[in-house]
């Protein structure tokens, strides 16, 4: 089989391997290191990935003896873009399940059959949705609570949050009452 | 694997990206979703098959791969794109994460307490704008004042729980 197809045919199952690597290792993480952040889990299972699928590129590209030192280089660039922005992808995929209000919303439908707006909104309101997430970005260290006041931390999300903030006005969306 | 697979499928992202810019800084579309799929997906398809064609037969491609080097150029086109149409809702509504965030770091050094935080959100901001997507993007219905999921809602709920399930964790809190 051409090296060509092999890649691709390897890179196209990459999902599978981190879906497969996330689970073992946030079921390792959930038994003996509870406490350690899912969002930790999910960077080391993803890191990790790295090795089975660099090792199936390199016997891929390593028995292709025909290759150029241009043609493999350009294999590695090529396979390290396409499963870290796999990964990227996956990661908001598991973000979604697990912070999304579209999802909790619809998981509360679910779970009820039928709900009003109202209802949703004595068990899912303004506060519940602030609470969750206060708690979560005190947890990855991006804000830190002292006397009462909430507090800046580690800044990664933060810039995170003026960039979607720029793109945005860049490409044209309205500002969202002073928020983004 | 021959260089040119790699820049043209950044190329091809890079375009796309350049045409998504240049049509929502003139008029943002009806359908977003619809309008991404177009330029990042069904376009780039089109677009990649003609070539492709028009190697295979005419001799005459302007990439001039053969179809599997064209699957490669699309694999990596598509994965940068997937990245960044996944990106795109947290481009799209307000994410409250994101927003206290900013707001913090504005209020600093001071910082802020709780009830000044949550006075910068409303009902309206958190809930009734996510309401309006679900029902703008087919996942729930309302009748009646009643709300229940469409086939599509369903789907996806199953869709996060089976991927829950699969990692050995509970609900998402949302």
């Amino acid at each position: 089989m051409d090296a060509s197809i092999k890649l691709f045919t390897a890179l196209i199952l990459s999902p599978i391997v981190m879906l497969g690597m996330h689970a073992i290792f946030s079921r390792l993480f959930l038994r003996y290191r509870p406490h350690t952040h899912r969002y930790i889990v999910f960077i080391i299972s993803v890191t990790i990935g790295h090795i089975p699928m660099g090792t199936a590129i390199w016997n891929i590209w390593f028995h292709n003896s025909s290759a150029t030192p241009l043609e493999a280089a350009s294999a590695w660039i090529y396979a390290l873009i396409v499963y870290n922005a796999m990964a990227y992808s996956y990661f908001h995929i598991f973000n979604m399940s697990e912070t999304a209000r579209r999802i909790r919303i619809l998981s509360e439908i679910d779970k009820a059959g039928r709900l009003k707006a109202s209802d949703i909104v004595s068990f899912y309101g303004v506060k519940n949705m602030l609470d969750a997430r206060i708690d979560r970005l005190i947890a990855i260290h991006q804000i830190k609570q002292h006397n009462g006041r909430y507090f800046l931390d580690q800044k990664l999300l933060y810039v995170i949050a003026r960039g979607i903030a720029g793109w945005r006005r860049f490409i044209g969306f309205p500002s969202s009452k002073g928020l983004l | 694997m021959s260089i040119t697979i790699l820049i043209s499928g950044a190329l091809i992202f890079i375009v796309s990206l350049c045409v998504h810019i240049l049509i929502w800084r003139r008029r943002h579309p009806k359908s977003h979703a619809v309008a991404l799929l177009l330029i990042f997906i069904i376009v780039p398809v089109i677009i990649g098959m003609a070539d492709w064609f028009a190697y295979r037969f005419l001799s005459k491609g302007f990439i001039s791969v053969s179809i599997f080097n064209w699957l490669l150029i699309l694999l990596l086109h598509f994965s940068l794109a997937a990245a960044y149409i996944l990106s795109y809702p947290a481009l799209q509504a307000v994410s409250p994460s994101l927003a206290m965030l900013l707001i913090i770091k504005s209020s600093m050094p001071h910082g802020l307490t709780y009830n000044e935080m949550r006075s910068s959100f409303t009902v309206d901001d958190l809930l009734d704008a996510r309401l309006d997507d679900l029902k703008g993007g087919s996942l729930a219905v309302e009748s009646e004042g009643w709300l229940r999921l469409t086939w599509r809602g369903l789907l996806l709920v199953k869709s996060m729980k089976l991927l829950r399930v699969l990692l050995g964790l509970p609900r998402g809190e949302g």
